[in-house]
């Protein structure tokens, strides 16, 4: 084998991985995973989850609306019946005036 | 409730994740107490930020991407530079100072020469290669999450694998 080809094998030779797999120098103190279980769980039980802005003026607006609707509810139910026209109270006549020209022929089938 | 049930969720991740994403992030810091606290860091963000989790199929690379980010912002506030995108020449001061703190930290076995020789090939990488063959190499994630991790595409990663690969291999071979 000459000299240039030689060396390109040479620079094409791989490092074998396998020899070292997932073996690292990193350590870590005894019974330090269990720890830092616990550890982690009490540090995050002191945050408190940060509302976004627009989200918490969503939850005060339905919040208001519904107080006002609670307020305003009793009050529509005491008014309503004086306001609100019962269907028997209008007359026949009624009926007629509000009737345009193009339902003349509903009328016509009823006579019939 | 609401917070009581999210807690949970974040005690079902810690559970799940706190030994993988130690790892992760000590192989990214070197040292074991800057592991431990961007590790208190990353789950306290994961804790804040967890409503925004909202498909569960992406729950693992989303965790590593919140991991890595702060392992990075920890970098970045020790040596004021550092990105995934930053130069070769912002990358070798950092290299230089990881791979010092890898001789020197306490949680560190020195016995195993070609161990040390493959994790300091490693540190001599560009930050995006590195997180790229740790995230594929030691925690086995499949390019799709890796891409998700760092941002970029799943040719992209695929390619700073390769050559990640390509550069321990050399460095090793010439020290051997």
């Amino acid at each position: 084998m000459n000299e240039s080809r030689k060396s390109k094998v040479e620079s094409r030779k791989q490092f074998d991985f396998t020899t070292v797999g997932k073996r690292t120098p990193y350590r870590v103190p005894e019974g330090y995973m269990e720890q830092q279980k616990d550890r982690l769980k009490e540090s995050v039980s002191n945050q408190v989850p940060a509302v976004r802005p627009l989200r918490r003026a969503w939850y005060y607006g339905i919040a208001a609306a519904v107080v006002l609707l609670l307020a305003v509810y009793p009050v529509m139910q005491l008014i309503s019946p004086l306001t609100e026209t019962p269907v028997y109270s209008i007359y026949d006549d009624d009926s007629y005036d509000w009737a345009d020209f193009a339902d003349a022929d509903i009328f016509l089938d009823e006579f019939e | 409730m609401i917070l009581r049930l999210r807690h949970t969720t974040t005690e079902q991740l810690i559970e799940r994740y706190h030994e993988p994403l130690y790892w992760h992030i000590r192989r990214m810091v070197v040292s074991h107490d800057d592991a431990q606290d961007v590790l208190q860091n990353t789950f306290i963000q994961v804790h804040l930020h967890l409503s925004e989790l909202k498909d569960k199929n992406q729950e693992r690379s989303w965790i590593y991407r919140i991991a890595t980010n702060e392992a990075l912002q920890w970098l970045r506030s020790k040596h004021e530079f550092l990105s995934l995108d930053d130069t070769d020449s912002d990358d070798d001061e950092s290299n230089a100072s990881l791979i010092h703190t890898l001789m020197a930290d306490e949680y560190v076995d020195t016995g195993d020469r070609l161990v040390l020789l493959m994790q300091e090939a490693i540190l001599t990488l560009p930050t995006m290669q590195r997180t790229v063959f740790n995230l594929r190499y030691y925690d086995e994630l499949p390019y799709e999450e890796i891409a998700a991790v760092t941002g970029s595409s799943v040719g992209a990663a695929k390619t700073n694998y390769h050559f990640a690969k390509e550069k321990i291999s050399n460095y090793i071979l010439e020290r051997q």
